[in-house]
Protein backbone atom coordinates (compact mmCIF):
# COMPACT_ATOMS: atom_id res chain seq x y z
CA UNK A 1 0.00 0.00 0.00
CA UNK A 2 1.45 3.56 -0.87
CA UNK A 3 1.49 6.27 2.04
CA UNK A 4 2.99 9.41 2.83
CA UNK A 5 3.57 10.68 6.40
CA UNK A 6 4.49 13.44 8.42
CA UNK A 7 5.35 13.80 11.97
CA UNK A 8 2.31 15.84 13.29
CA UNK A 9 2.76 18.34 15.73
CA UNK A 10 1.33 18.28 19.17
CA UNK A 11 2.33 20.28 22.14
CA UNK A 12 2.17 16.52 24.30
CA UNK A 13 5.08 15.72 26.68
CA UNK A 14 6.99 12.28 24.90
CA UNK A 15 4.42 12.25 22.09
CA UNK A 16 5.34 10.30 18.79
CA UNK A 17 2.52 10.92 16.52
CA UNK A 18 2.42 10.31 12.98
CA UNK A 19 0.08 11.04 10.46
CA UNK A 20 -0.09 8.80 7.28
CA UNK A 21 -2.24 9.42 4.25
CA UNK A 22 -3.39 6.37 2.62
CA UNK A 23 -4.90 5.32 -0.73
CA UNK A 24 -7.86 4.36 0.63
CA UNK A 25 -10.70 4.83 3.02
CA UNK A 26 -9.83 4.18 6.80
CA UNK A 27 -13.47 2.40 6.53
CA UNK A 28 -11.73 0.44 3.94
CA UNK A 29 -7.91 0.06 6.20
CA UNK A 30 -9.61 -1.22 9.03
CA UNK A 31 -10.44 -4.30 7.06
CA UNK A 32 -6.54 -4.79 6.94
CA UNK A 33 -6.75 -4.71 10.64
CA UNK A 34 -6.46 -8.59 11.30
CA UNK A 35 -4.97 -9.00 15.24
CA UNK A 36 -5.34 -5.32 16.19
CA UNK A 37 -8.14 -4.58 18.99
CA UNK A 38 -10.45 -2.62 16.76
CA UNK A 39 -13.29 -0.03 18.00
CA UNK A 40 -16.01 2.08 15.93
CA UNK A 41 -17.77 4.90 17.30
CA UNK A 42 -20.50 6.03 15.47
CA UNK A 43 -21.90 8.32 17.95
CA UNK A 44 -19.63 11.40 16.92
CA UNK A 45 -20.74 13.69 14.01
CA UNK A 46 -18.19 11.97 11.57
CA UNK A 47 -17.81 8.09 12.78
CA UNK A 48 -14.29 7.44 13.46
CA UNK A 49 -12.29 4.13 14.85
CA UNK A 50 -9.52 3.50 16.96
CA UNK A 51 -7.28 0.55 16.77
CA UNK A 52 -4.57 -0.89 19.44
CA UNK A 53 -1.96 -3.69 19.03
CA UNK A 54 1.19 -3.42 21.58
CA UNK A 55 0.87 0.08 22.13
CA UNK A 56 0.39 1.29 18.59
CA UNK A 57 -2.78 3.32 18.78
CA UNK A 58 -3.77 4.00 14.95
CA UNK A 59 -7.19 6.56 14.76
CA UNK A 60 -8.91 7.70 11.99
CA UNK A 61 -12.39 9.33 10.91
CA UNK A 62 -13.64 6.57 8.58
CA UNK A 63 -14.84 8.75 5.43
CA UNK A 64 -11.56 10.05 4.93
CA UNK A 65 -7.99 8.74 4.21
CA UNK A 66 -6.03 10.04 6.66
CA UNK A 67 -4.93 7.86 10.24
CA UNK A 68 -3.10 8.84 12.71
CA UNK A 69 -0.62 6.78 14.56
CA UNK A 70 0.77 7.03 18.11
CA UNK A 71 3.73 4.72 18.91
CA UNK A 72 5.26 4.22 22.61
CA UNK A 73 7.49 6.81 23.52
CA UNK A 74 10.19 4.13 24.19
CA UNK A 75 10.41 1.85 21.53
CA UNK A 76 9.23 4.58 18.55
CA UNK A 77 11.99 3.80 15.77
CA UNK A 78 11.31 0.19 15.91
CA UNK A 79 7.30 0.17 16.37
CA UNK A 80 7.25 2.66 13.70
CA UNK A 81 9.34 0.75 10.75
CA UNK A 82 7.71 -2.57 11.67
CA UNK A 83 4.58 -0.39 10.91
CA UNK A 84 5.42 1.24 7.91
CA UNK A 85 7.14 -2.29 6.45
CA UNK A 86 3.51 -4.00 7.61
CA UNK A 87 1.88 -1.17 5.46
CA UNK A 88 3.99 -0.95 2.27
CA UNK A 89 3.86 -5.18 2.19
CA UNK A 90 -0.18 -4.82 2.56
CA UNK A 91 -2.52 -4.70 -0.93
CA UNK A 92 -4.89 -1.93 -1.26
CA UNK B 1 -20.84 21.11 4.81
CA UNK B 2 -20.51 22.24 8.63
CA UNK B 3 -18.61 25.54 9.71
CA UNK B 4 -15.61 25.19 11.01
CA UNK B 5 -15.54 26.39 15.03
CA UNK B 6 -12.53 28.36 16.00
CA UNK B 7 -12.02 28.16 19.52
CA UNK B 8 -8.24 28.64 19.34
CA UNK B 9 -7.79 32.20 20.25
CA UNK B 10 -5.41 31.89 22.64
CA UNK B 11 -2.88 30.84 20.40
CA UNK B 12 -4.09 32.88 17.43
CA UNK B 13 -7.08 34.96 17.26
CA UNK B 14 -9.24 34.60 14.11
CA UNK B 15 -11.02 35.68 12.67
CA UNK B 16 -10.08 39.12 12.17
CA UNK B 17 -11.64 42.58 11.39
CA UNK B 18 -11.44 42.95 7.72
CA UNK B 19 -9.38 46.13 7.87
CA UNK B 20 -6.91 43.87 8.67
CA UNK B 21 -6.36 42.29 5.87
CA UNK B 22 -6.95 45.71 3.54
CA UNK B 23 -4.56 47.10 5.50
CA UNK B 24 -1.68 44.55 4.87
CA UNK B 25 -2.63 44.21 1.32
CA UNK B 26 -2.41 48.10 0.58
CA UNK B 27 0.98 48.19 1.95
CA UNK B 28 2.46 45.35 0.11
CA UNK B 29 0.95 47.13 -3.16
CA UNK B 30 2.52 50.49 -1.92
CA UNK B 31 6.23 51.83 -1.74
CA UNK B 32 7.53 50.49 1.43
CA UNK B 33 7.66 53.65 3.85
CA UNK B 34 10.50 55.59 5.77
CA UNK B 35 13.85 54.95 4.67
CA UNK B 36 16.27 58.11 4.36
CA UNK B 37 12.30 59.89 4.38
CA UNK B 38 11.03 59.45 7.39
CA UNK B 39 10.03 63.66 7.96
CA UNK B 40 7.82 65.44 9.82
CA UNK B 41 4.75 64.48 6.81
CA UNK B 42 6.08 61.33 6.17
CA UNK B 43 3.39 58.27 7.89
CA UNK B 44 5.67 56.70 10.44
CA UNK B 45 3.41 52.94 10.60
CA UNK B 46 5.64 52.06 13.61
CA UNK B 47 5.71 54.99 15.17
CA UNK B 48 1.51 55.27 14.76
CA UNK B 49 1.40 51.90 16.23
CA UNK B 50 3.49 52.82 19.55
CA UNK B 51 0.75 55.31 19.87
CA UNK B 52 -2.02 53.46 19.55
CA UNK B 53 -0.29 50.61 21.91
CA UNK B 54 0.82 53.55 24.56
CA UNK B 55 -2.81 54.35 24.97
CA UNK B 56 -4.27 51.18 25.49
CA UNK B 57 -1.51 50.60 28.00
CA UNK B 58 -2.06 54.14 29.72
CA UNK B 59 1.58 54.49 29.24
CA UNK B 60 3.07 58.06 28.62
CA UNK B 61 6.47 56.76 26.54
CA UNK B 62 5.49 55.54 23.48
CA UNK B 63 9.06 56.05 21.74
CA UNK B 64 10.05 52.84 25.10
CA UNK B 65 7.79 50.40 22.82
CA UNK B 66 10.20 48.39 20.82
CA UNK B 67 8.78 46.63 18.45
CA UNK B 68 9.72 43.31 16.73
CA UNK B 69 7.89 39.80 15.78
CA UNK B 70 5.81 38.55 18.93
CA UNK B 71 6.17 38.54 22.86
CA UNK B 72 9.11 35.84 22.28
CA UNK B 73 10.97 38.16 20.67
CA UNK B 74 10.29 40.99 23.53
CA UNK B 75 10.57 38.71 26.44
CA UNK B 76 13.81 37.12 25.40
CA UNK B 77 15.12 40.68 24.61
CA UNK B 78 14.09 41.44 28.24
CA UNK B 79 15.32 38.13 29.87
CA UNK B 80 18.94 38.08 27.80
CA UNK B 81 18.98 41.42 27.88
CA UNK B 82 18.75 42.63 31.53
CA UNK B 83 22.17 43.36 33.53
CA UNK B 84 22.10 40.29 35.38
CA UNK B 85 25.35 39.08 36.39
CA UNK B 86 26.37 35.44 38.14
CA UNK B 87 25.43 34.48 40.93
CA UNK B 88 21.99 37.05 40.74
CA UNK B 89 18.44 35.15 41.40
CA UNK B 90 15.37 35.49 38.85
CA UNK B 91 12.16 34.54 40.41
CA UNK B 92 9.38 33.71 37.70
CA UNK B 93 6.32 31.52 38.32
CA UNK B 94 4.99 28.51 37.50
CA UNK B 95 2.30 29.56 35.42
CA UNK B 96 4.85 30.78 32.49
CA UNK B 97 5.13 29.99 28.95
CA UNK B 98 8.30 28.44 27.06
CA UNK B 99 8.85 31.75 25.61
CA UNK B 100 9.95 32.54 29.52
CA UNK B 101 10.88 29.42 30.92
CA UNK B 102 13.37 28.63 27.92
CA UNK B 103 15.19 31.90 28.03
CA UNK B 104 15.66 31.05 32.07
CA UNK B 105 16.72 27.77 31.44
CA UNK B 106 19.54 29.37 29.11
CA UNK B 107 20.49 31.99 31.86
CA UNK B 108 21.03 29.37 34.27
CA UNK B 109 23.20 27.43 31.99
CA UNK B 110 25.28 29.95 30.74
CA UNK B 111 25.19 32.46 32.88
CA UNK B 112 24.70 30.40 36.42
CA UNK B 113 21.60 32.94 37.25
CA UNK B 114 19.36 31.16 40.32
CA UNK B 115 15.84 31.03 39.01
CA UNK B 116 12.64 30.83 42.20
CA UNK B 117 9.59 29.42 40.82
CA UNK B 118 6.83 30.68 42.95
CA UNK B 119 3.94 28.12 42.72
CA UNK B 120 -0.02 29.00 41.16
CA UNK B 121 -2.82 27.79 43.20
CA UNK B 122 -5.56 24.73 41.14
CA UNK B 123 -7.04 27.36 38.92
CA UNK B 124 -3.31 28.79 37.60
CA UNK B 125 -3.53 32.00 39.65
CA UNK B 126 -0.02 33.29 41.47
CA UNK B 127 -0.47 33.39 45.29
CA UNK B 128 0.50 37.16 46.25
CA UNK B 129 1.50 35.33 50.01
CA UNK B 130 3.97 33.22 47.56
CA UNK B 131 5.33 35.72 45.95
CA UNK B 132 6.28 38.21 48.37
CA UNK B 133 7.80 35.41 50.70
CA UNK B 134 10.12 34.47 47.65
CA UNK B 135 10.95 38.24 46.68
CA UNK B 136 11.53 38.90 50.15
CA UNK B 137 13.81 35.25 50.82
CA UNK B 138 15.97 35.54 47.62
CA UNK B 139 15.77 39.16 46.92
CA UNK B 140 16.30 38.58 43.06
CA UNK B 141 17.34 41.59 40.35
CA UNK B 142 14.68 40.56 37.73
CA UNK B 143 11.51 39.29 38.50
CA UNK B 144 9.16 37.47 35.73
CA UNK B 145 5.63 37.07 36.11
CA UNK B 146 2.62 36.33 33.20
CA UNK B 147 -0.59 38.47 33.58
CA UNK B 148 -2.99 35.82 32.37
CA UNK B 149 -1.84 31.76 32.82
CA UNK B 150 -2.04 30.44 28.68
CA UNK B 151 -3.65 27.22 30.43
CA UNK B 152 -6.44 28.32 32.84
CA UNK B 153 -7.09 32.00 31.85
CA UNK B 154 -6.72 33.06 35.21
CA UNK B 155 -5.64 36.66 36.03
CA UNK B 156 -2.57 37.80 38.66
CA UNK B 157 -2.73 41.00 40.41
CA UNK B 158 -0.01 42.61 38.53
CA UNK B 159 -0.19 45.80 40.60
CA UNK B 160 -0.02 44.05 43.98
CA UNK B 161 2.62 41.68 42.52
CA UNK B 162 4.90 44.66 40.89
CA UNK B 163 4.49 46.91 44.22
CA UNK B 164 5.91 43.61 45.99
CA UNK B 165 8.74 43.01 44.00
CA UNK B 166 9.69 46.73 43.36
CA UNK B 167 9.97 46.67 47.40
CA UNK B 168 13.04 44.73 47.37
CA UNK B 169 14.12 46.55 44.75
CA UNK B 170 13.65 44.05 41.76
CA UNK B 171 12.68 44.92 38.36
CA UNK B 172 9.18 42.97 37.31
CA UNK B 173 8.50 41.95 33.72
CA UNK B 174 5.56 41.36 32.54
CA UNK B 175 4.12 39.00 29.86
CA UNK B 176 1.12 40.36 28.35
CA UNK B 177 0.69 37.86 25.57
CA UNK B 178 -2.81 36.67 26.95
CA UNK B 179 -4.42 39.68 28.20
CA UNK B 180 -3.51 42.52 25.61
CA UNK B 181 -6.66 43.76 23.91
CA UNK B 182 -8.34 41.66 26.55
CA UNK B 183 -7.92 42.70 30.02
CA UNK B 184 -7.03 46.38 30.76
CA UNK B 185 -3.29 46.82 31.55
CA UNK B 186 -2.02 50.07 32.75
CA UNK B 187 1.81 51.06 32.39
CA UNK B 188 2.30 54.11 34.76
CA UNK B 189 -0.43 53.14 37.54
CA UNK B 190 1.09 49.69 37.87
CA UNK B 191 4.65 51.05 37.37
CA UNK B 192 5.65 48.67 35.35
CA UNK B 193 9.48 48.02 34.27
CA UNK B 194 8.78 45.78 31.66
CA UNK B 195 5.88 43.92 29.11
CA UNK B 196 6.28 41.86 26.71
CA UNK B 197 3.11 41.76 24.45
CA UNK B 198 1.87 40.11 21.25
CA UNK B 199 0.27 41.45 18.10
CA UNK B 200 -1.52 38.38 17.13
CA UNK B 201 -4.14 37.70 19.98
CA UNK B 202 -6.52 39.80 21.20
CA UNK B 203 -5.50 42.86 19.69
CA UNK B 204 -6.65 40.94 16.82
CA UNK B 205 -3.54 41.94 14.43
CA UNK B 206 -1.68 40.02 12.24
CA UNK B 207 1.22 37.33 13.09
CA UNK B 208 4.94 38.81 13.65
CA UNK B 209 3.83 41.42 15.30
CA UNK B 210 4.66 41.87 18.98
CA UNK B 211 7.30 43.79 21.37
CA UNK B 212 8.57 45.30 24.47
CA UNK B 213 7.77 48.12 26.54
CA UNK B 214 11.01 49.24 28.81
CA UNK B 215 10.43 52.01 30.73
CA UNK B 216 12.26 54.81 30.92
CA UNK B 217 15.89 54.96 32.48
CA UNK B 218 16.34 50.74 32.52
CA UNK B 219 19.03 49.97 29.79
CA UNK B 220 18.88 46.75 28.23
CA UNK B 221 21.78 45.08 25.90
CA UNK B 222 20.20 44.52 22.61
CA UNK B 223 20.20 41.07 21.70
CA UNK B 224 20.10 41.72 17.65
CA UNK B 225 23.11 44.38 16.61
CA UNK B 226 22.60 45.81 13.01
CA UNK B 227 21.35 48.47 10.74
CA UNK B 228 19.14 51.30 12.41
CA UNK B 229 18.58 54.00 9.55
CA UNK B 230 20.21 56.61 11.70
CA UNK B 231 23.26 57.16 12.91
CA UNK B 232 25.08 54.33 10.94
CA UNK B 233 29.06 55.64 11.54
CA UNK B 234 28.36 54.18 15.11
CA UNK B 235 30.00 50.76 16.13
CA UNK B 236 26.86 50.24 18.30
CA UNK B 237 23.75 50.43 18.37
CA UNK B 238 22.37 54.22 19.18
CA UNK B 239 21.22 54.39 22.69
CA UNK B 240 17.76 55.87 22.75
CA UNK B 241 14.72 54.01 22.40
CA UNK B 242 13.07 52.21 20.51
CA UNK B 243 15.75 52.37 17.81
CA UNK B 244 18.29 50.66 20.58
CA UNK B 245 16.06 47.49 20.55
CA UNK B 246 15.22 47.42 16.98
CA UNK B 247 17.94 46.26 14.43
CA UNK B 248 16.60 45.95 10.64
CA UNK B 249 13.76 46.27 8.61
CA UNK B 250 10.85 45.69 10.21
CA UNK B 251 7.62 44.31 9.28
CA UNK B 252 5.74 46.85 8.05
CA UNK B 253 2.86 45.26 6.11
CA UNK B 254 2.10 43.17 9.69
CA UNK B 255 2.28 46.34 11.18
CA UNK B 256 -0.06 48.76 8.94
CA UNK B 257 -2.55 45.44 9.86
CA UNK B 258 -1.84 45.78 14.03
CA UNK B 259 -2.29 49.62 13.66
CA UNK B 260 -5.81 48.72 11.63
CA UNK B 261 -6.59 46.21 14.28
CA UNK B 262 -5.98 48.66 17.03
CA UNK B 263 -7.86 51.78 15.52
CA UNK B 264 -10.83 48.93 14.70
CA UNK B 265 -10.77 48.32 18.58
CA UNK B 266 -10.90 51.70 19.57
CA UNK B 267 -13.96 52.17 17.59
CA UNK B 268 -15.40 48.74 18.57
CA UNK B 269 -14.58 47.95 22.41
CA UNK B 270 -15.12 44.62 22.85
CA UNK B 271 -18.57 43.51 24.92
CA UNK B 272 -16.38 42.31 28.01
CA UNK B 273 -19.35 41.23 29.90
CA UNK B 274 -20.49 39.28 27.09
CA UNK B 275 -17.46 37.40 26.44
CA UNK B 276 -17.54 36.50 30.21
CA UNK B 277 -20.89 35.58 29.90
CA UNK B 278 -20.07 33.18 27.14
CA UNK B 279 -16.88 31.40 29.28
CA UNK B 280 -19.01 30.66 32.15
CA UNK B 281 -21.47 29.18 30.39
CA UNK B 282 -19.30 27.44 28.51
CA UNK B 283 -17.49 26.24 31.84
CA UNK B 284 -20.83 25.18 33.01
CA UNK B 285 -22.32 23.45 29.81
CA UNK B 286 -18.76 20.90 29.94
CA UNK B 287 -19.29 20.82 33.24
CA UNK B 288 -22.64 19.62 33.66
CA UNK B 289 -21.97 17.16 30.52
CA UNK B 290 -19.21 15.63 33.48
CA UNK B 291 -15.96 17.36 32.43
CA UNK B 292 -13.58 19.00 35.18
CA UNK B 293 -13.10 22.00 34.11
CA UNK B 294 -10.21 23.95 35.12
CA UNK B 295 -11.83 27.12 37.12
CA UNK B 296 -9.96 30.19 38.47
CA UNK B 297 -11.13 31.74 41.81
CA UNK B 298 -10.93 35.20 40.22
CA UNK B 299 -10.95 37.13 36.99
CA UNK B 300 -10.23 34.94 34.14
CA UNK B 301 -9.59 35.60 30.45
CA UNK B 302 -11.81 33.36 28.22
CA UNK B 303 -9.80 30.24 28.39
CA UNK B 304 -11.21 27.02 29.37
CA UNK B 305 -9.37 24.35 29.99
CA UNK B 306 -10.78 21.13 30.90
CA UNK B 307 -10.28 17.09 31.13
CA UNK B 308 -12.13 13.95 30.75
CA UNK B 309 -11.69 11.41 33.38
CA UNK B 310 -10.72 7.75 31.27
CA UNK B 311 -9.87 9.73 27.97
CA UNK B 312 -6.56 11.59 27.61
CA UNK B 313 -6.50 15.23 25.71
CA UNK B 314 -5.12 14.14 22.89
CA UNK B 315 -7.87 12.05 22.18
CA UNK B 316 -10.56 14.87 23.15
CA UNK B 317 -8.98 17.20 20.53
CA UNK B 318 -8.65 14.91 18.18
CA UNK B 319 -12.40 13.83 18.16
CA UNK B 320 -13.46 17.50 18.33
CA UNK B 321 -11.21 19.05 15.59
CA UNK B 322 -11.98 15.92 13.29
CA UNK B 323 -14.92 14.81 13.92
CA UNK B 324 -16.63 17.57 14.66
CA UNK B 325 -14.03 20.85 12.87
CA UNK B 326 -13.89 22.40 16.56
CA UNK B 327 -10.23 23.92 16.38
CA UNK B 328 -8.85 23.37 19.81
CA UNK B 329 -5.64 22.89 21.83
CA UNK B 330 -4.87 19.75 23.53
CA UNK B 331 -1.62 18.74 25.61
CA UNK B 332 0.85 21.25 27.74
CA UNK B 333 0.43 24.48 25.79
CA UNK B 334 3.74 25.23 25.78
CA UNK B 335 3.73 25.90 30.22
CA UNK B 336 4.37 22.41 31.36
CA UNK B 337 5.42 23.59 34.64
CA UNK B 338 1.98 24.87 35.85
CA UNK B 339 0.83 21.23 35.64
CA UNK B 340 2.53 19.97 39.04
CA UNK B 341 0.08 22.73 40.72
CA UNK B 342 -3.53 21.98 38.67
CA UNK B 343 -2.85 17.96 39.41
CA UNK B 344 -3.08 16.72 35.85
CA UNK B 345 -0.75 16.27 33.18
CA UNK B 346 -2.36 17.97 29.98
CA UNK B 347 -5.78 19.29 29.36
CA UNK B 348 -7.86 20.41 26.10
CA UNK B 349 -8.16 24.22 26.11
CA UNK B 350 -10.83 26.27 24.41
CA UNK B 351 -10.51 29.95 23.88
CA UNK B 352 -13.43 32.57 22.80
CA UNK B 353 -12.70 35.50 21.42
CA UNK B 354 -15.37 38.83 21.39
CA UNK B 355 -16.70 37.13 17.53
CA UNK B 356 -17.80 33.61 19.42
CA UNK B 357 -21.15 33.13 19.08
CA UNK B 358 -24.16 31.30 21.70
CA UNK B 359 -24.62 28.62 19.11
CA UNK B 360 -20.86 27.64 18.51
CA UNK B 361 -20.83 27.26 22.14
CA UNK B 362 -23.60 25.26 22.74
CA UNK B 363 -22.03 23.56 19.66
CA UNK B 364 -19.08 22.83 22.05
CA UNK B 365 -20.80 21.42 24.82
CA UNK B 366 -22.83 19.11 22.87
CA UNK B 367 -19.81 17.54 20.97
CA UNK B 368 -18.13 17.12 24.41
CA UNK B 369 -21.26 15.70 25.54
CA UNK B 370 -21.34 13.05 22.67
CA UNK B 371 -17.73 11.97 23.93
CA UNK B 372 -18.63 11.68 27.67
CA UNK B 373 -21.47 9.51 26.45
Amino acid sequence: MHFEYKKKENCLAYSQIYEYKLTITVREFKTHLNGWTVEENHRYRRPMMTAIKRGVQIKGILDKYVITVSFPEDTYVEEKMFFEAWLKNEEN
Amino acid sequence: MQPLIYMNNAATSWPKPGCVADAVSEALCAPPGSANRGGVEEFDVFEETRKSLAQLMKGQHYNHIALGANSTWGLNLAIQGFPLKAGDTVVATAAEHNSVLRPLYKLNRERHIKIIWVPVDAGGQVCPEFWEKACHTYKPSLCVLTHASNVTGAVNDICLLTHIAQQIDAAVLIDASQTLGMVPVQLDDWNIDMLAFTGHKYLLGPQGTGGLYVRPGLQLEPLLCGGTGIQSDRKEMPPEMPIHLEAGTGNEPAYYGLLAALRWSEENPADINRIEWLTEYLKQGLADAGATVIAPQEKCTPVVSFVIEGKSAAEIGYILTESYDIVCRSGLHCAPRIFTDLGCDSTVRLSLSRFTTEEEIKAVIQAVSSIMR
